[in-house]
């Protein structure tokens, strides 16, 4: 068993408190390695549960799917061995991975919706969070339609182990009312979450991200202000989480009208985030770059440090405004495309539309 | 019924009393704290008034001659009517809002309900400096009080009287309760006496040196090795604006890594708040440990922390900026420090630099670096060669190191993030250098390609190869390589996790992912066979279709086990037995001879 000592020793490491979530899942991959060198299922199902944790929490999460694939086999193959539902759990991130994703048809996510739900029938657990990730995913698309039908669907079926929890489902409640485009009510249901009396991995800091975004777009300064001090707070806490770089996206939008010296500090700062992501938080992002891009002078030349692999890089480091604002336009434009043609609608396309209006 | 008449809500007082007192504080030392600040306000509040006046606080304990613990003080006192007030209203605090409410530590109106934790009954003594007379208020934890007056003549200051609970007790005996004296009140600027039957101790004789300018270097070393239990490798004065924070910053003298946090000690307006940082340091710190007091930042109701302000980020900004300017000047003011930071901290340093320009500028030449040739420092490797390869990853590190090593190649072992990031850095940062990333992979393309087409034999030998190798999934090349003595080299892309598994039928995520595989070209495992190499070159005269396939399964397996890669059953078993064939065949030949 001395193959175990050497996962050990690597696990050790993993989750050393301050390690950055990179580090740790290139030492989970190593662990993962020696595992099924060893052809220890069971090692390799918790290592990979580890894995898929260290990889949440960046925007970068390459091995995501592939590992739950592999736990979803080694699960059915001896379903006594495994708890259902931490599994379960992870299968709602696949869910949302899936649609981030363009190149994965619709109808592969609906088998996989199906798949999610007679799983949780099969184990008599409710099917709430089968509603709530299809609602998710309306209230990215900002389809509002779709987004009340779910919404009514969520709230028809009672709260169960798999739903989401108390401060996550009022997060998605308050994006329902922000994309109804009522700052107000919006403002008044994240209360609770604004003073922590609930709070997740994300919530409140996404809540403040948005209702900031939402706050400057409805000219309501003072209010934009205290939201982004307060979202400025919660972020310390989640330093390394490259997975909030959209809602990061807000904030630059936020600092282009109060604050542009400290925007092009947040972009210099947060770049590297956003292009190691090719999922839909890069549309996200990029359609934020633009609409902050907007707000400043076109003609300007600014000195920045892109990140070497940037299309736009250049020893120098000075670049004109224009070209940053026509790459992020294209970008999300090309994404919109992408989601659009996946979706068969146009709810992207209409996004930039309404954001860069 | 009249609707008219408003009724007042009844609050359980006792109830409220336990939950604010038991609840509130994480310990219940925390009375000290509190009875501390009490006088310590008070006497801040008499100085307005007198600006001479000499403060101090007396505490007597409990001992052969009496059952009661006295705290007293010589501040401004309380009137009947502000004992009244201040005294018998939960959340009314005397110093809110007053005209200076920042000289004052508390502010809450709760600090006393902390004593409720320890004792059943609170008195308060206390002569305002606006009054001639005293007067005694004794408060019940059931939330009844009632006051008399004092006939006896006495001095202007309060003093508070607790009967400490028999659970509590041994937090009054001498040693414990000096320890929390000291622990708390250290730093306070006015004296704190302690009595014990006939002993006198000067809880803060030794005052707090580490706040006064003129302090020297081995002084604050000595005041940290005190407060930490350890030696330091420096320590450096910290001074910030924002925030009022001033104090001292010590480097460990021993590796950190990335994990726990380290302990400090933070006095906010010079009374012990937190032994962590309260988000005053940097994040990259790892490697301080503080000592600090604030003057102009705030503390959250349970006086545990610090509120996160305005004023804290720019403190936190500055003390930033302070720690690495020491970074970038402690070379030039002491050779011999800087080469300990570096050999103990170049990791963090490393982090660091990864970040920031300046701090990359000065380091790197003498920053370490793990490499195929043992440990190097950047500069030795930026003046011996020519190209600087490095591997992302432990792995191709592993795999490459022997490889290259034969070659005479260095690569640096760049395994953390950071170090990529630095590497990166230090390319765009100074173009006369070329630092490229190499792999396993890469590493083979390198080598010395043969054109078979101009020898049959050789082309003969690699299609063989080719043959066998094709059942174990692994593909054949023919390469020139050093050293010579390495008849093949294995390579397989291992950064990627290896999916052999059975697919379960209800998994639908199958279908789903080639839209989530790399776009790269997916890399067979090749074995690179060394057409220099004595044994490879009598192999190609040998056509016997026993042997060959057996010397090409010893020479594959054989190459796994080189490269450190996994030998699996049926591996080990193919080796074992092409061996075995060998063997018998050798002794047929030995037989036949």
């Amino acid at each position: 068993m001395r193959y175990t000592l050497e996962v050990q020793k690597l696990l050790n490491r993993a989750n050393q408190e301050n390690i950055h979530p990179k580090d740790a899942g290139k030492l989970l991959v190593q662990a993962i390695q020696i595992a099924d060198a060893n052809e220890d299922v069971e090692l390799g199902y918790e290592l990979r549960s580890d894995l898929m944790d260290k990889e949440w929490g960046l925007s970068d999460r390459t091995e995501f799917v592939s590992l739950f694939s592999w736990m979803l086999n080694a699960y059915d193959a001896d379903p006594e061995n495994y708890e259902i539902e931490d599994l379960l759990w992870k299968y709602k991130w696949i869910i949302n991975e899936l649609y981030s994703n363009p190149d994965v048809p619709l109808e592969q996510i609906e088998l996989v919706l199906e798949d999610y739900k007679r799983r949780l029938e099969e184990k008599g657990l409710g099917i709430r969070s089968y509603y709530s990730k299809q609602l998710n995913e309306a209230l990215y698309q900002q389809d509002a339609a779709k987004s009340t039908t779910f919404l009514d669907l969520v709230n028809a079926v009672p709260r169960d182990e798999l739903s989401d929890c108390n401060a996550c489902e009022m997060d998605t409640e308050v994006t329902y009312l922000i994309n109804e485009g009522d700052f107000g009510n919006a403002y008044t249901k994240a209360l609770p979450l604004l003073q922590k009396q609930f709070t997740c991995a994300h919530v409140p800091v996404i809540t403040f991200c948005q209702l900031c975004y939402m706050a400057i777009r409805n000219n309501e300064f003072e209010k934009a202000a205290e939201l982004f001090h307060q979202a400025e707070e919660g972020l310390q806490e989640v330093e390394d989480d490259s997975s909030l770089i959209t809602s990061i996206g807000a904030l630059i939008v936020y600092l282009f009208h109060t604050d542009k010296d400290k925007g092009w500090h947040y972009i210099e700062k947060y770049l590297p985030w956003a292009d190691s992501t090719k999922t839909s938080r890069r549309f996200f992002f990029s359609l934020n770059m633009a609409e902050a891009l907007k707000q400043e002078d076109q003609e300007k030349e600014v000195t920045i440090e892109l990140p070497h692999e940037h299309p736009l890089y250049t020893t120098s480091n000075t670049y004109k405004v224009k070209d940053l604002y026509d790459h992020y336009y294209q970008e999300a434009q090309r994404y919109a495309v992408e989601f659009d043609e996946r979706n068969r609608n146009s709810n992207f396309s209409l996004q930039i539309e309404k954001a860069l209006s | 019924m009249d609707e008219n008449q408003q009724y007042l809500f009844q609050v359980n007082l006792k109830g409220m009393i336990s939950l604010l007192s038991e609840h509130l504080y994480s310990n219940p030392n925390t009375f000290v704290r509190e009875l501390l600040q009490n006088g310590v306000d008070a006497i801040t509040a008499l100085r307005t008034m007198d600006e001479h006046h000499e403060g101090c606080i007396r505490i007597h304990l409990p001992d052969s001659k009496r059952a009661e613990l006295i705290f007293e003080d010589n501040g401004i006192g309380l009137k009947e009517d502000e004992i009244h007030k201040f005294l018998a209203v939960i959340g009314e605090s005397s110093k809110r809002e007053a005209f200076e409410a920042n000289d004052y530590i508390g502010k809450f109106g709760i600090g006393l309900l902390s004593c409720f934790v320890v004792s059943n009954e609170i008195i308060v003594e206390s002569r305002s400096a606006l009054s001639e007379t005293a007067v005694r208020w004794t408060g019940k934890s059931d939330g009844t009080y009632h006051i008399t007056p004092i006939e006896e003549e006495r001095p202007i200051g309060s003093k508070v009287i607790l009967y400490p609970k028999d659970e509590f007790k041994y937090l009054f005996k001498a040693d414990v309760f000096r320890k929390n004296l000291e622990y708390y009140g250290e730093a306070l600027p006015m004296p704190i006496y302690l009595h014990y039957e006939e002993t006198v101790h000067w809880i803060n004789e030794a005052g707090a040196l580490w706040l006064e300018s003129t302090t020297t270097k081995e002084e604050l070393l000595a005041i940290g090795r005190k407060a930490f239990n350890t030696g330091f490798l420096d320590a450096f004065p910290i001074s910030t604006s924002s925030g009022g924070v001033k104090g001292v910053a010590y480097i460990l003298p021993y590796k950190t890594q990335f994990s726990g946090k380290q302990t400090h000690k933070l006095f906010l307006k010079r009374m012990f708040l937190s032994d962590d940082d309260c988000r005053l340091l940097p994040k990259w710190a790892f490697f301080i440990r503080c000592i600090l007091n604030a003057e102009g930042l705030d503390a959250i109701a349970s006086r545990e922390a610090l509120v996160y302000n305005d004023a804290l980020k720019g403190a936190k900004k500055e003390i930033g900026n302070t720690i690495k300017a020491y970074l970038k000047s402690i070379g030039l003011i002491d050779h011999n420090i800087y080469q300990k930071l570096i050999s103990t901290h170049y990791l963090h340093l490393k982090a660091i630099a990864a970040e920031d320009n300046e701090l990359l500028q000065v380091f790197i030449d003498d920053l370490p670096f793990e490499t195929n040739k043992g440990i190097r420092t950047f500069r030795n490797i930026r003046e011996l060669e020519p190209t600087i390869f490095y591997t992302p990853n432990i792995d191709d590190f592993k795999q490459v190191r022997r490889i290259a090593g034969a070659q005479g190649t260095l690569i640096i072992n760049a395994a953390y993030t950071f170090e990529e990031e630095l590497l990166k850095k230090i390319q765009r940062l100074d173009s006369s250098l070329r630092i490229e990333q190499i792999s396993p992979g890469s590493l083979l393309n390198s080598f010395h390609a043969i054109d078979t087409s101009l020898d049959p034999a050789l082309a003969d030998f690699e299609i063989r190869a080719a043959e066998v190798l094709k059942k174990l999934n692994c593909t054949c090349s023919l390469k020139q390589f050093s050293p010579e003595d390495t008849p093949a080299i294995y390579v397989a892309p291992q950064d990627e996790i290896n999916v052999k598994q059975a697919v379960s039928p209800s998994n639908p995520l199958t279908a789903t992912l080639s839209a989530f595989a790399p776009k790269k070209k997916a890399v067979q495992p090749v074995l690179c066979f060394n057409a220099d190499n004595k044994l490879v070159k009598s192999m190609i005269g040998i056509k016997d279709p026993y042997v060959f396939p057996s010397i090409v399964h010893i020479l594959y397996v054989q190459s796994l086990l080189l490269g450190k890669y996994p030998v699996s059953d049926t591996e080990m078993n193919l080796f074992n037995e092409a061996l075995h064939s060998l063997i018998i065949m050798g002794m047929e030949h030995f037989i036949n001879i």
